[in-house]
């Protein structure tokens, strides 16, 4: 760094160590904010992921309770020709934590108005349609999982920035300032040092020439 | 029919119902691996339709296409000796399952499904064959074009004519397949009103229970899934014992509780006490499940049957023949579940939860 070593430039360096700690606090501060909403959101993760393995298990066991009563084969003819249902995602963005833009996905489904039953009543046991309502709040979770899961990542990427920024004030930019406050400091003394050996040898030859003049 | 013409059908019917697996039998094979069960059912009428499976293919659908073809030996036997107004109701006994095959052929051909696999669920029952109805799916493209090969096909007029008239949705094959499953119902309650007596009277129990059944169904459906009233309606199949105004009283009702008290209330006034012991079941089990529901509907029906065969012990009647047809699907419908049960390695209490089965057992 190229600093003037005056007392002037030596002030504004200790001013700007001061700004930098600061700034590595604030930035610490920040880092904990969003070290303790990742394990929240983590832990919101593990329950959601808990529900949906219940919702899938459920779903399966209806699933097959209901391939038991309708046979196989029906099960799979009524699987192949029920008209499918189209999903799609939706994706919006909030503020959360420190203000980071978190993605909101919303699941929506085409309702098709001519046809809201999909499966013939007949031929399907109630189980196969809880199965496959119980498919539906699944995707859901699905979806709010996948949110969750964007949101962890966004976190930590943003983690891993703060981290940088704290190391790089922490272990760069204060030892280099602390450098050249002492390197300007050491120039200082050693202007100080000379300064006091020049006013010396100056009053030593004032003495001796008022002597002489004596 | 008179009585001198059971003559000829009656004894067949009792062997055949001697034929029957015991409830005991069934309950044994519960939990039992595909082979056990294989072994225990080559001991049965089924016998040689299993034998016909190669040890090699062995599976679930080939069981269940064994199974079919049991229940169609034994229908087409039993038409074969019967006469008169009771051969008709029979005739449209079969229709049912003459539909189930039409629907299999219109998913076949609407899902593109390989043609072996769609033949595997034809059961063999009505004009046409598995080879027929290979046939015509191997040579069409579409569901129109299926279609238009069933609508000059030898299938009967009237199903031709169903057909023709209900046209094709290009997303869903919904429309099509009730007005067919409807025009089957609506068969099967004209060959009994030709029917005189105490005949007319056990048809109406025996077969009406059944269609009541699914009207139920729907209206619980409906109540669960909430989807739109007027498609609700779509579903119902002609009743034997209630008119429509009846049904859409039902669909008004908020609960399923309210539905079962209400129906009740209308069958005290017709005084039937199949219906009557039904619908006070279902009201006790109103806070059940509704797959525990439609078990009961479907319990009703067994139970209706095995209870007009102890009723009605004269061989005269057509009570015998329709109750035992009943019994043969509902075994057929059990050992289905046992099977497929036993091959998903699915646990003991839930493969016995869903057997239909006498309700002490």
């Amino acid at each position: 760094m190229e600093v003037h070593p005056t007392r002037l430039e030596l002030l504004r360096l200790k001013r700007r160590k001061v700004l930098a700690e600061g700034i590595a606090d604030i930035l610490q501060k920040d880092l904990e904010t969003l070290i303790i909403s990742l394990v929240e959101f983590r832990q919101k993760a593990t329950a959601f992921r808990g529900q949906l393995h219940e919702k899938m298990n459920h779903a399966y066991s209806s699933y097959l309770e209901g391939e038991m009563i309708a046979g196989a084969i029906t099960t799979r003819e009524l699987s192949m020709s029920a008209q499918s249902s189209d999903f799609d995602v939706e994706v919006d963005t909030t503020k959360g934590v420190l203000g980071l833009p978190f993605s909101i996905f919303h699941l929506t489904k085409q309702v098709d108005e001519g046809l809201a039953i999909r499966l013939n009543i007949l031929d399907t046991p109630f189980q196969l349609e809880e199965a496959a309502l119980e498919i539906e709040e699944a995707l859901n979770f699905i979806v709010k999982l996948a949110e969750l899961m964007a949101t962890i990542r966004e976190i930590l990427e943003m983690i891993s920035l703060k981290r940088r920024q704290i190391n790089r004030i922490r272990f760069k930019i204060i030892p280099q300032l602390d450098a050249t406050i002492r390197y300007v400091e050491l120039i200082l003394e050693e202007i100080e040092r000379q300064d006091a050996i020049r006013v010396r040898v100056l009053q030593r030859k004032r003495k001796e020439r008022s002597l002489k003049t004596a | 029919m008179k009585p001198l013409e059971y003559k000829e059908i009656m004894p067949r019917v009792a062997i055949e119902k001697l034929k029957l697996i015991s409830t005991d039998n069934l309950l044994d094979l519960v939990g039992k691996n595909p082979d056990a069960i294989r072994c225990a059912l080559l001991e049965t009428s089924y016998r040689n339709n299993i034998l016909r499976i190669p040890p090699d293919e062995f599976d679930s659908i080939s069981m269940e296409e064994a199974l079919f073809e049991s229940y169609a030996q034994t229908l087409n036997k039993i038409v074969k000796y019967s006469g008169g107004d009771v051969k008709n109701v029979l005739l449209a006994i079969g229709g049912k399952f003459v539909i189930s095959n039409v629907k299999t052929l219109l998913r076949a051909a609407k899902t593109e499904m390989d043609i072996d696999e769609a033949i595997r669920h034809i059961i063999p029952i009505g004009s046409l064959n598995k080879d027929q109805y290979r046939n015509i799916l191997s040579s069409s493209s579409s569901v129109e074009s299926a279609v238009e090969l069933l609508a000059t096909s030898d299938l009967d007029p009237a199903i031709r004519e169903v057909i023709v008239q209900n046209k094709v949705n290009e997303k869903s094959l919904l429309l099509l397949e009730l007005a067919l499953d409807r025009a089957a119902y609506t068969k099967i309650s004209d060959s009994i009103e030709k029917l005189k007596g105490l005949d007319n009277l056990i048809a109406k129990n025996v077969l009406g229970i059944e269609a009541d059944a699914i009207n139920l169904k729907v209206i619980f459906r409906y109540k669960m899934q909430n989807f739109p009233k007027d498609q609700a309606k779509k579903y119902f199949m002609p009743s034997f014992v209630f008119n429509d105004e009846v049904f859409e009283n039902a669909l008004e009702l908020p609960d399923i509780k309210s539905i079962a008290e209400y129906m009740l209330e209308v069958s005290e006034r017709t005084n039937n006490p199949f219906y009557r012991d039904m619908f006070a079941h279902i009201s006790k089990q109103c806070k059940s499940s509704l797959s525990q529901i439609e078990n009961i509907l479907e319990r009703t029906s067994l139970e209706t049957s095995l209870n007009i065969m102890k009723k009605y012990l004269k061989y005269y009647n057509i009570g015998y023949v329709l109750a035992f047809l009943n019994l043969k699907w509902f075994e057929i419908r059990n050992l289905r579940c046992l099977i497929i049960g036993s091959e998903r390695r699915i646990a003991a209490e839930l493969i016995q939860r869903s057997l239909v089965l006498q309700h002490d057992s």
